[in-house]
């Protein structure tokens, strides 16, 4: 009997000593292909910024646009969104690193636009025209 | 009588020694890094007081000259570092400045002017180690031409660890419109212009109409990255030098940064962004320091709502701000 009820206080501690504080609020990952006038983007970065005006609050999500490829999921290297109205800016550079330029020379002035993300892991493909 | 027994010598056990041993590796294990806490508690404590005391100066140069500082001088192209100079006990350091002459070109300007070698304890953050410009691989961002004086043999620049507030970059929380930015661009981003400090025009507290207990003016950019994170500059130079005030300019802003990138995430992330858009952040644990328009120094977590963060950035948005920041 008090073995038993040893053994449960030693779970109860275990459970309150290792279950521990879990505040990080869900992220979904966004991955996809950015490309400028059909050709992928060299080195870029796309952000997504939580647009306040159509409620969408939270924190920036970001990340590396690399061979026109980007992914949120890459650890380290970026951060999801947790879904709803963002404001999308993607900037792209040609990727020929230089002293005082390391990603190279801008391709095009920042595209920005708005756009409702679902609350899920997704794709997102987009491609900058030409003259924007 | 004792027995002979019990009268007889006897040591300790290894297993007795083995123990108490334990015992003290695990007290020391709990007391080391209690230390380096509070190391790093008296390392944020020193940076606030670093803070505070640039804010009080803002406050005194305004009172003094009847607005606060612009983030440089639109004609010698001198920090808002460099003005304040007299109102942070410098004023023998001030002296030696040349505060009349015009630069008019923005390639040479004040990078390789000698008093960048001077470091003041006040514009470092005593948790960031690096000091002075980054020079080689893996930043291949700075040139030799950025030395004092600017040749390989010139030694490298004393960097500040804060920064001015230009502006959030962005879109407003409740219009949903885009915040005013300069029409020049600087590797693709152009500067913001409703934060508190800008290099143009006669800015006074009053304009400061969100409040300047609601509205940032210097924050903390004090980290040093693996791959590109040191773009430091002298704390002399102030951005785009131009003799006189051009429309649209400047371009490019080397005493202040935009807010419109979230505080710490993406040097942590290795990535590199445009120089107006190089994010806030320290190397403090969860967050930065920074002063307020009403002098005042907060915390700010790195989980900061982004809206939020903006709308403390910008002076006059008319944004409402919820408590939690």
């Amino acid at each position: 009997m008090i073995r038993s009820l040893g053994l449960a206080a030693s779970l109860f501690a275990g459970a309150v000593l290792f279950t521990g504080c879990t505040t990080d609020e869900q992220l979904h990952d966004v991955s996809g292909t950015i490309t400028h006038d059909g050709k992928p983007i060299p080195k870029g970065l796309i952000f997504f910024d939580p647009d306040a005006a159509k409620g969408t609050t939270g924190l920036q999500g970001f990340a590396n646009i690399e061979g026109g490829h980007f992914d949120t999921a890459l650890p380290g290297k970026g951060k999801g969104i947790r879904g709803g109205t963002y404001s999308v800016r993607i900037l792209a550079f040609d990727g020929k690193e230089a002293p005082e330029s390391p990603f190279g020379k801008g391709l095009f002035p920042e595209h920005q636009f708005t756009k409702e993300f679902p609350s899920q892991k997704q794709t997102f493909d987009y491609d900058v025209k030409k003259g924007k | 009588m004792f027995s002979p027994v019990l009268r007889a010598r006897r040591g300790f056990t290894l297993i007795e020694l083995l123990v108490v041993i334990a015992i003290i590796a695990i007290l020391i294990g709990l007391l080391l890094p209690a230390v380096q806490k509070v190391r790093e508690a008296a390392a944020r404590m020193k940076c606030q007081n670093n803070l505070k005391q640039i804010g009080v100066a803002f406050h005194n140069y305004h009172d003094a000259t009847g607005k606060i500082p612009n983030a440089y001088d639109a004609g010698t192209g001198l920090s808002w570092h460099v003005l304040i100079l007299p109102q942070i006990e410098q004023e023998n350091l001030y002296k030696r400045f040349d505060t009349t002459t015009a630069n008019p070109a923005h390639t040479s300007a004040n990078r390789n002017d000698p008093n960048g070698l001077v470091k003041l304890a006040t514009y470092l953050c005593p948790s960031c180690p690096l000091t002075e410009q980054a020079f080689g691989a893996p930043n291949n961002t700075n040139g030799d031409t950025d030395r004092i004086p600017g040749t390989a043999a010139g030694s490298p620049a004393a960097i500040p660890h804060y920064y001015g507030v230009n502006g959030p970059r962005g879109t407003h929380p409740t219009t949903g419109a885009l915040y005013p930015v300069g029409t020049t661009l600087h590797e693709n981003v152009p500067v913001a212009t409703s934060g508190m400090l800008q290099r143009d025009g006669n800015n006074k507290l009053i304009d400061v109409t969100d409040g300047t207990s609601n509205t940032l003016m210097i924050a903390e950019m004090s980290w040093v990255s693996a791959q590109y994170g040191t773009r430091y500059r002298t704390w002399v130079r102030g951005g785009e030098e131009y003799a006189g005030v051009v429309a649209g300019r400047p371009s490019f802003v080397v005493s202040g940064r935009n807010v419109t990138n979230a505080i710490n995430s993406i040097f942590t992330a290795n990535l590199i962004v445009p120089y107006n858009d190089i994010p806030f952040g320290s190397m403090h644990s969860g967050g930065m320091n920074a002063a307020f328009g009403d002098g005042s120094v907060r915390f700010l977590r790195q989980s900061i709502d982004m809206p939020t963060y903006r709308s403390l950035a910008s002076r006059n948005g008319g944004e409402v701000l919820s408590a939690n920041y």
